[in-house]
């Protein structure tokens, strides 16, 4: 390294201080709410870990298909003259603020729920559990008799049949709506989905262009086609990273609030509802008292999202070269 | 190139990209088109009252149908349009009547009663006025129903004359003749298209500013998302000017970047209980009155954590994308570290910092789980800005657009004006928002680059 001059370290040391709060941040952060927080609020944390968990997990359940699709599309099969537009329009969509989703899904979703809930259902849930249904169920007798015997289509129906059969016994899929109101966690789920699978998608499609072009050139070459390139290249290569943003973006969506709040935080809408921990946080921390044991309790929970996002994070930041 | 037809999951594929893309423009141009529908001026009647026409403003619609406001004599008030539509003289079945200076009209022939019904103080007038246009109509028609033989008389003299519109009250379908003097005509207004877009403005507008709160929600979103951005923007560059120019290769420097990679993913409510817990209620104490509350100080400042982050991260994207040999080039030209910066790598980097510091705001913009706990209000009852020093207000709670949505939706389902109005501050949120982000991923993929 070239040799330094008075200024340059003078220029060091300001930017490192006036750069400090940044790093400050976390410490400062985490100090303050351990050293605030009460044990009385430990078991509370804990139990509206699951909650918050299955909201961020349902949310992901519907955007990781659709954004690594979309990414997958944008990036391999679009036209590189199409592939701009695109991303600038991804990266743009994954701005809608949460309360915005929380009015679309109270004002535009909601009079269609029962209209959208079942292509829904079949699309995101039916279709995938049926296709592993049945391919479990392909070394059973029947199935495997009937594709013997009629062929893979007729294979495939009692497959589906079966499916549905199974499918029925479960007592949530019972009733008179085939899916959970939109005030429930499910459709919590649905509308962080709004904004979480642009973000998916202009995530995975960083880590899809990371990937050296010569590796689908020699692909190509040597005879596959577009898809296999994709398939048996580049997804392989970009799987481990596209796995721990999920993460990351899970843990993000645990602690999503305002949808949460709006759909399904209040304990107005049980019994399909659920608290989290962040509509927890924001209900109850500007009631408690200050320096009270019901506002060091609540404190517990705001760790408990500052544990979750950090242990997300872990894999990323281990992946990265150390000094 | 288009996916192998022959491969099932290359469909799912484009299924899912066409699904998400279409999807997510679709439920944008539906919030559009609800803000614009209920916008949407339809052909009126344009009411000539003694050579003086009338404003009539379209407000939008709820359950009770369309709402317009009418101004031009006196207060204006609000009327609901299909009073209006019945105004036309082929249906004769409504009136506008004159009475101690004031117009009032019958609203579709359907008097209601002040029942409490309404909440928002436009409806309450809307219920007044309609209330003493029916105890005239009932004294008009007991004085026709006793045989005042004056009464029947001009009633007579007027309808020769075509000066009389009939009037059926109520549901019980009576009718009765009354003399409307005052309307000089009744003649049907068409507006063009781009008069129908100017109307649709100044509808938007009026919706707009329909609650008290609209502008200054607008006010404490722009002013807290502007602090937050100027505090956060020399701190986060600065920051990432050190990790990238001057900090050597080693653990200070690793532990610096990760400790930004972590304070970036950290769900913004954490730093809200932050900002609510230690800056409210461990330091703001230690200030005046004003500040030491909930406010837009306090609320921008926690704002400004959870963007530093975005900022320093993107910043340093930015700054590691100059290319190194115009660096090293610049050094060996004899250049300090502070002259390569300032001529070489601030230059290169520029459209990158622009980009960061628009990401940084956009996040400032969107979040409003931290505001809930730092100082946003529903009603602030004062206003951020005025003409007297020091011009902006920090001090006291503050209103913004997404707690606005977000007691909006509270209070579902919303007022006569609540949907549209409601609608509006969700769409110019989120277009400021994904407009802003959009700018920024522009900067960041020039037309030209990789």
């Amino acid at each position: 390294m070239m040799e330094r001059g008075k200024g340059d370290r003078i220029a060091s040391a300001s930017f490192f201080l006036l750069g400090l709060p940044a790093t400050l941040a976390i410490p400062a952060i985490v100090i303050s709410l351990f050293s605030l927080a009460h044990p009385s609020g430990l078991s509370l944390a804990l139990s509206l870990v699951i909650p918050s968990l299955v909201i961020a997990g349902i949310a992901l359940a519907f955007s990781a298909p659709l954004g690594i699709g979309a990414a997958l599309f944008t990036s391999e099969f679009l036209h590189f003259r199409q592939r701009r537009p695109v991303t600038l329009l991804l990266e743009g969509l994954g701005a809608l603020p949460p309360v915005c989703a929380a009015w679309i899904a109270t004002l535009i979703l909601a009079p269609w729920w029962d209209a959208i809930s079942l292509p829904l259902f079949v699309f995101f849930i039916l279709t995938p559990a049926v296709f592993s249904m049945a391919s479990l169920a392909t070394p059973l007798i029947p199935v495997h008799l009937v594709d013997r015997l009629f062929g893979p289509k007729l294979a495939l129906l009692c497959s589906v049949l079966l499916g549905g059969c199974l499918l029925a016994c479960i007592p949530f899929f019972r009733g008179a709506s085939v899916l959970p109101p939109i005030h429930s966690s499910f459709g919590a789920g649905i509308a962080i989905s709004l904004f979480l699978a642009p973000k998916v998608a202009a995530r995975v499609l960083f880590h899809l262009t990371r990937i050296p072009d010569h590796l689908r050139e020699a692909s190509l070459t040597c005879g596959a086609t577009r898809w296999e390139t994709a398939r048996r290249v580049v997804v392989p290569r970009a799987i481990l990273p596209i796995g721990f943003t999920l993460l990351e973006l899970m843990a993000w969506a645990s602690g999503e609030t305002m949808v949460v709040l709006v759909l399904c935080g209040s304990p107005a809408q049980a019994p399909w509802g659920g608290a989290t921990l962040a509509s927890a946080l924001v209900l109850g921390l500007p009631e408690s008292i200050p320096s009270s044991i019901a506002q060091g309790g609540l404190l517990w929970s705001a760790l408990a999202l500052l544990i979750l996002s950090v242990l997300a994070q872990i894999p990323t930041a281990l992946r990265e070269p150390r000094p | 190139m288009r996916p192998h037809p022959a491969e099932p999951l290359a469909v799912c594929v484009t299924g899912a990209f066409t699904l998400l893309v279409v999807g997510s423009l679709s439920i944008l141009c539906l919030l559009t088109f609800l803000v614009l529908s209920s916008a949407w001026p339809r052909d009126l009647e344009l009411i000539e009252i003694q050579g003086k026409t009338t404003c009539i403003e379209r407000l939008g619609s709820d359950a009770h149908g369309q709402w317009v406001r009418k101004s031009g004599q006196g207060d204006a008030w609000l009327l609901p349009a299909n009073a209006l539509d019945n105004a036309r003289p082929t249906r004769g079945y409504s009136a506008m009547l004159l009475q101690d200076g004031r117009w009032f009209c019958s609203p579709n022939l359907e008097l209601r009663e002040s029942d409490g019904g309404y909440s928002s103080p436009s409806s309450r007038e809307l219920v007044e006025s309609t209330a003493a246009f029916h105890q005239d109509l009932l004294r008009l028609h007991s004085n026709a129903r006793t045989g005042d033989t004056a009464a029947i008389a001009e009633s007579r003299r007027l309808h020769a004359l075509g000066k009389l519109l009939r009037i059926r009250i109520g549901n019980d379908s009576s009718r009765l003749e009354i003399p409307i003097q005052e309307i000089q005509s009744l003649r049907p207004d068409h507006p063009s298209f781009p008069e129908k877009i100017a109307i649709l403005v100044q509808t938007l507008a009026l919706q707009f500013r329909s609650s008290p709160s609209s502008f200054a929600s607008l006010t404490g979103t722009v002013l807290a998302t502007l602090l937050a951005t100027l505090l956060a923007s020399p701190l986060a560059i600065a920051a990432a000017i050190w990790l990238s120019e001057f900090s050597r290769p080693g653990k200070v420097a690793w532990l610096f970047r990760q400790s930004v990679q972590l304070l970036a993913g950290i769900p913004p409510v954490v730093f809200g209980a932050f900002g609510l817990v230690v800056l409210i209620r461990g330091a703001a104490p230690a200030l005046d009155a004003p500040l030491a509350t909930p406010s837009l100080l306090w609320a921008s400042l926690t704002l400004t954590f959870l963007a530093l982050p975005t900022v320093t991260r993107q910043a340093h994207i930015a700054l590691r994308q100059v290319p190194s040999h115009l660096r090293e080039a610049s050094l060996c030209s004899g250049a300090t570290r502070l002259q390569t910066l300032r001529h070489v790598v601030l230059p290169g980097a520029r459209r990158g910092l622009w980009a960061a510091i628009l990401m940084g705001s956009v996040q400032a913009l969107a979040e409003t789980a931290p505001l809930l706990l730092t100082g946003a209000v529903q009603l602030a009852g004062h206003p951020l800005l005025d003409g007297s020093a020091p011009w902006v207000h920090l001090g006291g709670g503050f209103e913004h657009l997404g707690t606005r949505i977000y007691h909006g939706i509270e209070q579902f389902p919303p007022g006569p004006l609540g949907t549209g109005a409601g609608s509006l501050a969700c769409l110019v949120l989120a277009a400021s928002a994904i407009a802003l982000r959009t700018w920024a991923a522009a900067l960041r993929h020039p037309r030209n680059g990789p």
